[in-house]
């Protein structure tokens, strides 16, 4: 019934919007829809145990900028958004979402290194992103510009093969890596691309490089047969799991998803120690607080553990996997590094 | 059958009824506006839904969904600026309409048009959803080029008045589609060390510029404006013939319009174009096309409209999506718990046939929400144009940086209005523009992953049945106007002949 009212409110505000545009008057559409949307719906559980951390902190009472260098509606804002609505009970503080899209999200990372170091602004960062200055060009910003704050997710791919290759295993597939079998990308350098290599090195295998725009035509193309193998996030793969229409061979995390607990991992099929994710973490401008930024990454911490969150986070497809602030400080690094030793021995620039 | 009647149940509750009517006014307010389209609608009330049940919330976005793209057409009909790139083919038409004072009757039959097109498409999702996703999985890369090259063949019949002007704006915007970085090697191409231009341009700022703002600036050129000649709507009633005259040529286009929303990267601007196309070969007065032909409008609005139902087929039985759209359909869904995919019709049952029912009772509610906007819209004709002109420079530049956030993007989409005047005052046409940068990057990729899965055997490409076809409608596309021009010259000479005689 509540729901019901809700939704009958959400209908008379568009109305109203409706109306005031009508006259000619032009509202800037909200992109930046406060974050606190999701968690209304769970809100009413969750009231009863709230912490007193929504007290005096930091940030109680103030309002944040998560800046999403990425399009509403995909896969970082997906998760950014889930996130940050629990956040905001945590800290007691208005986080606003901020989709700055373009240039490979570097339009958006240069914003948040152009802010205020106040502990106010933070932006989603992922694997690749520390090395915009060399990946991609006029790039104003370095490793150095960024303040790692924590990480609160990493989600591992799914290796398929299509049914018409008669790949049905890791040991098939490893066969088939003989520089000729096709191998689905998502997108030129991003951890698609890291993964291929991780897995050629690890394995001794070659395979053939075949780019498309996003993971949703490399499953389309696994499909119809016209790509051997690929390697989807698990959100994206198990449509085609369930419908029969592709081989699941591994998972590349470290241990098994529990979205879908029947796919075994790489390192358990014989790769001891091999783990590719594509990881989901916060920055703020170099500079910022201390403090504020342990403050921050603390209340990821909380959201991480509440059941709540992880529930949700399945369902979203997210996999969620906390490193605190000291730990994320060397993670960033050696990702840092990783990512640009690859990069360099492997692309023709 | 169980499952349809819970569908229909649901969807008839007083507050779905109320989300479906409040989507669409928001969704045809987003789509009329320049500037702002219907792919924006659907992602801005995303986070919204979020409080919804996730069959309320289907209904809101398929209702901003089919409103944004419906729209479009209105102030293409009436100013001669599409709201959405989907409905470029439509302002083509509109300005000659208006001055006849038959803008009434255009919008009335667009409206029309628009309903029957998402009619038939949300028909085609609820009863062969299954049939048409096995074509969908045909579709592969190289078909997909040749629905590129296919579509680029329009260029040859839009600007038959001067093919060489059209093939020159096309191949030149083709070279501006190969801005930013390469596909496959992410090498940056004519960047000029931007950042900005990683991506290459974004398609709707420039054609925000292009369509808008040389319209303004016509509007500049004559500032206290002949509005009392051009200001006329007319009757918005429909003569009987108007429908039976159209009514084969509605059919095919929405059927085009299905089809090409299954194809996963070309979206409802394409099949308003191919539309248009077909419609002009297969007219009986295709003279008209251009100077104001209710047929034309007719074939780009039921075209567009049958794309959404089109787009949802993929996402809905495979979780592949078929438009920009659809594709933040997909996110929604997957955050509702709800994932497409074969296990959706058992374990979802309910939601996704409250989601079909409530699509096709959207698209009947859409005429009459339309109609409201209609008779609303045609006010615009009698706000003084300084008045109307600064409005839409105010629309497109909020519009612009609203999509990416980005200042650069209004710059660009300055510079494209300023170009697209000088190319309008000169006689060049400006829609090869919108077609050669909406199907410039998806050619380039879907080639290059062609030539990656055949390499040193191109060839065997068209050993895949749906290519071959595809290649040999593309060949015929694109000599079929050459050899109708040159029958017409020939009979010209035959008729200066014989009165020479």
């Amino acid at each position: 019934m509540k729901r019901k009212s809700l939704a009958l409110l959400m209908a008379a505000v568009m109305m109203l919007g409706a109306a005031g545009c009508g006259s000619g008057k032009t509202e800037e559409p909200q992109t930046e829809a406060p974050a606190s949307a999701p968690a209304a719906d769970a809100g009413t559980e969750a009231d009863a145990a709230e912490p007193a951390a929504s007290g005096d902190g930091f940030y109680a009472g103030k309002t944040v900028e998560m800046i999403v260098p990425w399009a509403a509606g995909g896969g970082a804002d997906t998760a950014c958004r889930l996130i940050c609505s629990y956040m905001e009970k945590e800290l007691g503080c208005t986080i606003v979402i901020n989709n700055v899209t373009g240039g490979g999200g570097s339009i958006g990372l240069a914003q948040l290194t152009g802010a205020d170091a106040d502990g106010l602004t933070y932006a989603y960062f992922a694997n690749t992103d520390s090395n915009g200055d060399i990946m991609l060009e006029g790039v104003p910003y370095t490793v150095d510009d960024f303040a790692p704050v924590c990480k609160f997710a990493a989600d591992p791919h799914i290796i398929l093969a299509s049914n018409a290759s008669g790949i049905t295993d890791l040991d098939g597939m490893i066969a088939a890596g003989d520089g000729r079998t096709l191998w689905g990308i998502g997108g030129a350098w991003t951890h698609w691309d890291f993964l291929k290599l991780e897995f050629e090195e690890a394995t001794g295998t070659s395979y053939k490089r075949l780019v498309y725009d996003g993971g949703a035509a490399v499953i389309t193309d696994i499909m119809n047969g016209d790509c051997t193998v690929g390697t989807p996030f698990v959100s994206e793969a198990l449509s085609a799991i369930d419908a029969g229409e592709a081989v699941p061979i591994a998972i590349t995390s470290a241990e098994r998803n529990e979205a879908c607990p029947d796919i075994p991992t790489v390192a358990e099929l014989g790769y001891d120690g091999f783990e590719s994710t594509m990881w989901r973490g916060f920055v703020a401008p170099v500079g910022t607080p201390e403090e504020a930024m342990r403050e921050f990454a603390e209340a990821v911490g909380t959201v991480c553990e509440n059941t709540e969150f992880q529930q949700a986070a399945v369902q979203a497809g997210v996999t969620v996997d906390y490193t605190d602030y000291d730990a994320f400080q060397d993670f960033y690094k050696e990702n840092h590094e990783s990512v640009k030793t690859y990069y360099e021995t492997n692309s023709d620039m | 059958m169980e499952n349809i009647m819970l569908g229909f149940s649901n969807v008839f509750q007083l507050s779905n009824l109320l989300v479906c009517i409040g989507g669409l006014f928001v969704g045809v307010l987003f789509g009329a506006l320049p500037g702002f389209s219907a792919t924006m609608a659907v992602a801005i009330f995303v986070p919204f839904t979020y409080v919804m049940e996730p069959g309320a919330a289907l209904l809101l976005l398929s209702a901003l969904y089919c409103g944004g793209v419906f729209g479009g057409s209105i102030p293409a009909v009436l100013v001669g600026i599409p709201g959405t790139p989907a409905s470029a083919p439509t302002a083509l038409e509109g300005k000659a309409l208006v001055k006849r004072g038959e803008a009434g009757r255009a919008l009335n039959l667009v409206t029309l048009a628009s309903c029957f097109g998402g009619f038939v498409s949300s028909a085609a999702l609820l009863v062969c959803a299954p049939l048409l996703a096995k074509i969908a999985k045909m579709v592969g890369q190289p078909e997909q080029m040749f629905v590129a090259i296919f579509g680029l063949s329009v260029v040859v019949m839009l600007s038959q008045e001067n093919l060489f002007k059209g093939l020159m704006v096309a191949f030149v915007s083709l070279l501006l589609a190969t801005f930013g970085q390469d596909p496959v090697e992410g090498f940056p191409r004519f960047t000029y060390g931007l950042s900005q231009l990683t991506g290459g341009f974004s398609v709707v700022p420039v054609l925000i510029g292009l369509f808008s703002l040389p319209e303004v600036f016509k509007m500049l050129e004559d500032p206290l404006g002949k509005m009392a000649e051009s200001g006329k709507v007319g009757s918005l009633k429909l003569k009987l013939t108007d429908i039976t005259h159209n009514m084969f040529n509605a059919i095919r286009s929405t059927i085009i319009g299905v089809c090409i929303g299954i194809i996963p990267a070309a979206g409802p601007d394409i099949a308003a174009f191919l539309c248009y196309n077909e419609a002009k070969k297969a007219s009986r007065e295709p003279e008209k096309f251009g100077n104001g032909s209710p047929e034309g409008i007719v074939a780009a609005e039921a075209g567009n409209n049958g794309v959404t139902g089109g787009s949802l087929i993929p996402l809905l039985t495979l979780g592949i999506p078929g438009s920009a759209p659809a594709a933040i359909f997909l996110g929604a869904m997957i955050i509702h718990g709800v994932r497409p995919g074969p296990t959706l019709f058992t374990q979802h049952a309910e939601t996704v046939y409250t989601m079909i029912i409530g699509f096709a009772l959207i698209n009947i509610l859409m005429y009459f929400v339309g109609m409201f906007f209609c008779k609303c819209g045609s006010l615009i004709l009698v706000i003084p144009k300084s008045v109307l002109a600064t409005v839409i420079v105010v629309l497109a530049v909020v519009g612009t940086f609203a999509t990416n956030k980005n200042m650069f993007d209004v710059y660009v989409m300055f510079g494209a209005g300023i170009i697209g005047y000088l190319m309008l005052r000169n006689d060049f046409p400006t829609s090869p523009v919108a077609l050669a940068l909406l199907l410039g990057t998806n050619m380039e990729k879907s080639m290059s992953l062609t030539r990656t899965m055949y390499e040193g055997e191109l060839w065997m490409v068209f050993s895949r049945p749906l290519a071959a076809a595809l290649a040999v409608f593309t060949v015929f596309s694109f000599v079929f106007p050459l050899v109708k021009m040159a029958g017409d010259r020939k009979k010209k000479q035959a008729e200066q002949e014989h009165k020479g005689e």
